[in-house]
């Protein structure tokens, strides 16, 4: 079985994100950038430029009318959704691969961070507007972790599902035993080599315990609550299937019940359904 | 053989042997099948929620993504194309549950019950299921000879 410094060692040898998304990541966060700063930043990378319009332009919004330059991009869509946008086409290709360990199909993966960030953008609607972009960035980021375990967590899978089955546990738990080592810590070593900041560090590490997180509480609560969402919708789902654990306490401690999960889940569908350009990146 | 694909809240029908109806995706969802050997009218429905009263505005677009509305419309539908109440063969999967010992957040379970609570009302058995867990599953209806495979994680495929 492989040990826990050799998973680390991959885990470093990850390539950097684009150095075009983490700009514009840490830019989101400073609130003294001006929405023409961003446009600065995209206008120089022609692919990204046109991806970002393509997107703006896809059913995900819906607008009245054809968008042509990031300006206009701006103004329809806000800061928020146009760094996600650069986000996306920056992050599809790594999770476009099969992911033979979690039992993903090609593209599935990516079909998952996608659902993901559209359930976790949603909670953070409901319980503080002001995190949704942070929410939908988390959500995409979330399973990043399962891009280094995937193979290994394929080679120990049988025994993985039969611990699982037998004592009752989650996934995570699972790996974590078994490995010494789960997606959660590998995503968060992840984002921290790409230098991303310290809030979605937290909500990848703690995704599936969040009781655990120490800071960012509400991200990591919205993300964790995306996830439970997603993979109870089937949204690219794979051998880990719903083996995660639902906590009482973080949906009472962000104000909401059971049953605004429910209400959450049609608009869910309905953001999931105009999503197939976020899906269709290349 | 024609595939017929069932969407997420959507409901298909086709008749004769020459298809089947797939479902993908089942998490907490549940996959309904009914079909008549007879006039080999096969119908299936992939509901999300349990009642037409978490969203009614929603329930009157898209039906198909509640069970007390979705499934009433199922069973109008077979029968329009020819199925017969006394031949129907009912068969659920899905309603799977992440894991909750508080038991709060259990949308697979109250999906179910739904489903359960209208057939019995209306005194229809269920033929047989492959609900609850917590994995996703696949459901398949071949109208062939009316056989309901469940496609579960690692390849294994079940009849039901």
């Amino acid at each position: 079985m492989i040990s826990v410094e050799e998973l680390k060692r991959i885990v470093q040898e990850i390539p950097p994100l684009p150095d075009i998304a983490l700009r514009l990541i840490k830019m989101c966060q400073d609130a003294s950038v001006a929405p023409r700063d961003i446009v600065e930043v995209i206008k120089h990378d022609p692919s990204i430029t046109v991806k970002v319009l393509r997107l703006c332009n896809s059913t995900f919004y819906g607008l009245p009318r054809r968008i042509t330059s990031l300006q206009e991009a701006m103004v329809y869509v806000g800061t928020d959704a146009l760094v996600n946008f650069v986000l996306a086409g920056c992050l599809s290709t790594i999770y476009q691969k099969e992911n033979r360990g979690y039992g993903l199909e090609e593209g599935q993966l990516w079909r998952h961070a996608v659902g993901c960030a559209i359930c976790s953008q949603q909670v953070a609607l409901k319980v503080d507007e002001s995190l949704a972009g942070a929410a939908f960035t988390a959500g995409l980021l979330h399973d990043i972790g399962k891009i280094v375990m995937s193979s290994f967590v394929a080679d120990e899978f049988l025994m993985l599902l039969d611990l699982v089955e037998r004592e009752g546990i989650s996934f995570l738990e699972g790996e974590s035993r078994l490995l010494g080592y789960t997606h959660a810590e590998a995503g968060a070593e992840i984002a921290e080599n790409w230098s991303l900041p310290e809030e979605l560090v937290e909500a990848i590490r703690y995704h599936h315990e969040p009781q655990k997180a120490e800071s960012f509480k509400k991200t990591v609560y919205c993300a964790y609550l995306g996830n439970i969402l997603c993979v109870s919708l089937g949204i690219g789902v794979g051998h880990d299937g719903l083996a995660t654990r639902f906590d009482p306490a973080i949906t009472e401690s962000l104000g909401l019940d059971p049953d605004n999960l429910l209400e959450m889940a049609v608009a869910i569908h309905d953001q999931f359904k105009k999503a197939e350009g976020l899906l269709a990146i290349p | 053989m024609q595939s017929i694909l069932v969407d997420i809240a959507d409901m298909k029908i086709a008749v004769g042997e020459d298809f089947e109806l797939t479902t993908y995706a089942l998490g907490s969802c549940i996959g309904v099948s009914v079909y008549d050997p007879v006039s080999q009218v096969g119908g299936m429905l992939h509901y999300m929620l349990p009642e037409a009263s978490i969203n009614p505005e929603k329930a009157r677009a898209n039906p198909y993504m509640f069970a007390d509305t979705g499934i009433p419309l199922l069973f109008r539908e077979v029968y329009k194309h020819g199925a017969a109440r006394n031949r129907l063969i009912i068969k659920l999967a899905g309603g799977a549950n992440v894991m909750d010992q508080s038991n709060h957040f259990n949308i697979g379970k109250r999906n179910y019950l739904a489903a359960r609570k209208l057939f019995y009302r209306n005194n229809l058995l269920i033929a047989s299921e492959l609900v609850g867990g917590i994995s996703g599953k696949t459901m398949r209806l071949r109208l062939k000879d009316g056989r309901v495979e469940i496609k579960l994680p690692a390849g294994e495929v079940r009849t039901i």
